[in-house]
């Protein structure tokens, strides 16, 4: 059968393959020297285990947090810039309804969500894409804001000050870590999904 | 007073003085212990700061003094 | 817990071997997050070059900082209301440890490129004109404190002495040994000043008789309390806590 013939399609571009695993690696840089850098004065009445943190130490996790930073910064505007101008963000995130994401999510917890066309992003996975582009706003705003409360004091502002800054800052990352963990159970559920994301291509039956 | 009161009273009263001094602050600082605060890497002694301190100035005491010398010629 | 008692059980063996140990330490916390299978490629077990990688970056982040740096920009100024009771203690040391400085042989010195190095008795300090401050004390641990400190404009101060202030640094020693420095821009910011008062009472030894150069744009520990002598110089003088790997510039 001619359906049957299966078709190699290519769905993610390579500047968004290389983008999303510079990104994977930096946010773990990230989330984790940050953790050791919120063990130093504990916001809440909880620390995070020593041995999921990097740096070994305040100044060692600091080092880390500040250098990764940068990696971030240059791979966020090549995948912003690219996002923007070529569409991208347009064609694969949108549209995006409260209705369809609702829909979706509710599919994906009865585990009936299709990823026949792993081409096309469903409501739940545009709605979770989106989500982390935005925390990823949020993150830099309110790290800017608590890394120069002087220079910027303007941004800390927005976040009604340095210690209401850093809370930000930490509930943020608690959601993007969310996200991200619901990203990966998902990849592990779909496996078929993970190789795409390195070769840029899936098999599609045409 | 008995002389045994005496000596008991002199020895609540140093006993309550030495406890106050010990207690005050600007005891002695205790250079082989860790070091106070969450700045420090586990294995470090308060000591290590003087011993730093003293390596530093040998390093830029004749720096300095040789910038000085030769901004005050100018 | 488990670090600790591989500290104890270190004691007695070299510094050179414990910190190799402590650097594998870190590796290993490293890897435990899979940050080798990202690395693959860059070799992670090099640790020196990582650790000269951080480093670098840390230089780095000193010269954005600096360039980020407005000499005009203003710490935001509080209200009496919004002053933090009891205002924190913090040093390397406990607050019973509080290094005891006398005032009346006290004299402040001074080094370096400074015309007039004559030594500064407390009761010259405060004769100077003297301005006050409500500003947030952000240390590199995360929490902030807001508390009032009084002194004389640190660039008046440096006016007065005849400072070379086309110099880059001013470094600081202390009597409980601390030392840092800091860059001649943030010493002339209109609110770094040298404070001899702490909440209009004459600075209590906890927060830093004789004196604290209080720099409100920039990190606690960048503040130096108990300052002995002062030096202006062109070469790089570091601090304690930055030769161990803070950041030097440290600015809010």
């Amino acid at each position: 059968m001619e359906a049957a013939q299966a078709q190699w399609v290519k769905i993610h571009p390579l500047i968004v393959r290389i983008t999303h695993w510079i990104n994977a690696f930096g946010i773990l840089i990230m989330v984790a020297s940050g953790w050791r850098i919120y063990n130093a004065s504990p916001l809440f009445p909880f620390r995070i285990p020593n041995e999921l943190t990097l740096g070994g130490w305040l100044a060692g996790a600091l080092q880390w947090h500040f250098a990764a930073m940068w990696l971030l910064v240059i791979n966020g505007i090549v995948y912003v810039t690219y996002g923007v101008v070529s569409g991208h963000f347009r064609r694969k995130l949108l549209p995006i309804t409260p209705r369809a994401v609702f829909h979706d999510v509710q599919e994906a917890l009865r585990g009936r969500l299709a990823h026949e066309d792993l081409s096309v992003y469903n409501a739940a996975q545009r709605a979770a894409y989106l989500a982390i582009i935005v925390c990823a706003v949020v993150l830099v705003f309110s790290g800017l804001a608590i890394w120069k409360p002087v220079q910027l004091q303007e941004i800390t502002a927005i976040f009604g000050g340095y210690e209401s800054a850093r809370v930000v800052h930490f509930l943020t990352m608690a959601l993007l870590v969310l996200i991200v963990v619901v990203h990966v159970v998902m990849v592990i559920l779909v496996p078929r999904t993970f190789p795409t994301m390195i070769t840029g291509r899936a098999r599609r039956a045409s | 007073m008995k002389p045994l009161q005496i000596v008991a009273v002199a020895a609540i009263l140093a006993a309550g003085t030495w406890a106050r001094a010990a207690d005050a602050p600007g005891k002695p600082m205790k250079m082989d212990e860790p070091m106070h605060g969450e700045m420090k890497k586990g294995s470090m002694k308060k000591g290590d700061v003087k011993k730093a301190a003293k390596k530093k100035e040998r390093e830029l005491k004749p720096m300095i003094e040789k910038e000085a010398a030769g901004s005050a010629k100018k | 817990m488990k670090k600790r008692t591989m500290e104890t059980s270190l004691a007695g063996h070299s510094p050179k071997l414990i910190r190799s140990i402590e650097r594998r330490l870190f590796l290993k916390q490293g890897l435990s997050l899979g940050a080798l299978a990202l690395l693959a490629g860059c070799d992670l077990t090099d640790d020196e070059s990582v650790q000269k990688l951080l480093t670098g970056m840390s230089r780095w982040n000193d010269g954005a900082q600096a360039w980020l740096f407005n000499p005009n920009k203003l710490a935001p100024e509080f209200p009496e209301s919004a002053i933090t009771k009891p205002f924190p203690f913090n040093a390397f040391y406990s607050v019973d440890e509080v290094t005891l400085v006398d005032g009346k042989d006290y004299k402040l010195e001074l080094e370096g490129l400074i015309r007039d190095k004559k030594p500064w008795t407390l009761p010259e300090l405060y004769a100077l004109p003297q301005t006050s401050q409500i500003t947030r004390h952000i240390c590199v641990e995360g929490w902030s404190a807001i508390g009032k400190w009084s002194g004389v404009r640190f660039s008046d101060f440096l006016a007065r002495v005849g400072a070379d202030t086309s110099a880059k640094y001013i470094g600081f020693k202390c009597a409980d040994d601390y030392y840092t420095s800091i860059d001649m821009a943030t010493a002339l910011h209109p609110q770094t000043l040298l404070t001899f008062r702490f909440a209009d009472q004459i600075l209590p030894p906890k927060y830093g008789f004789p004196m604290k150069l209080r720099i409100p744009t920039k990190l606690g520990f960048k503040n130096p309390k108990h300052i002995m002598s002062m030096f202006v110089t062109n070469e790089y003088p570091g601090g304690y806590w930055e030769d161990q790997g803070y950041n030097w510039f440290s600015g809010s």
